[in-house]
């Protein structure tokens, strides 16, 4: 969904007209936080994971009966 | 990209998405009856529903997805590398993509065992409710994205637009 045209990044001006290079102003804060709360979600799947012992490793894409638990 | 093009691949874009949500919900609705009914034969309808959709509807909806959001974002000024906002939606839909077409074929095995078994508990519905209820997920913080466009350039695109700054000024003094 990109219906309109980018903006340019703000940067303070010198009044002049010369053509200059900027520094690069870093990684955005929302995507900082957004690769926290991700490293935050994963750690917590892996550990509820490794604690809990429901079926959802690589077992879980196979049906029970491929795995040889035969069903009734 | 000409105006009129862009619009069509954006239409194809907006419907593609949104279309490939609601079928998810459908997909999850499916899941949940199956897990709350528990008799052999709404299950065997479930997955053969679920089967069904996956194949016809899901899938061909993340592909158009995937394929116009690449397009568009080619096609425009954003360009594909140069907002982590673009960036980001790419890396989820081919992520949610990739793993639809993994975790399909599972489906399809279910859905066959479903057919054969009488049983009324052939497993796999946890799967689907992670595997769905992620999805969903991943799809709604990509609309988000989509509709908020957060700012912040890449470094690549952070080099481009120094490039079109500097080719303006010398244009404008020529």
């Amino acid at each position: 969904m990109v219906e309109r045209e980018p903006t340019e990044q703000k940067e303070i001006t010198r009044g002049d007209h010369s053509p200059r290079i900027s520094s690069y102003p870093g990684i955005p804060r929302w995507l900082k936080l957004s690769a926290i709360v991700a490293i935050i979600l994963i750690l917590l799947f892996g550990i509820l994971h490794l604690t809990a012992n429901h079926n959802m490793g690589p077992g879980m894409h196979m049906p029970s009966t491929a795995q040889g638990t035969a069903q009734p | 990209m000409k105006l009129g093009l862009r619009k069509l691949v954006l239409t194809v874009h907006l419907t593609s998405s949104v279309g490939w949500i609601g079928a998810v919900i459908a997909y999850l609705s499916l899941v949940v009856a199956a897990m709350t009914k528990q008799d052999a034969q709404t299950l065997r309808f479930a997955w053969f529903a679920m089967e069904q959709t996956g194949w016809s509807v899901i899938a061909p909806l993340a592909l158009a997805s995937f394929v116009s959001g690449l397009v568009i974002s080619v096609g425009t000024r954003w360009g594909l590398f140069q907002h982590y906002w673009v960036l980001l939606s790419l890396v989820l839909t081919l992520f949610a993509t990739v793993v639809l077409f993994l975790h399909l074929p599972t489906v399809n095995t279910y859905a066959s065992l479903a057919a054969e078994t009488p049983s009324a508990s052939i497993g796999g519905l946890g799967g689907e409710l992670f595997h769905a209820g992620v999805g969903l997920l991943v799809l709604i913080v990509i609309q988000l994205l989509n509709v908020y466009k957060p700012h912040g350039l890449t470094p690549y695109g952070w080099r481009k637009q120094q490039e079109h700054r500097i080719t303006r000024v010398e244009y404008g003094h020529s």
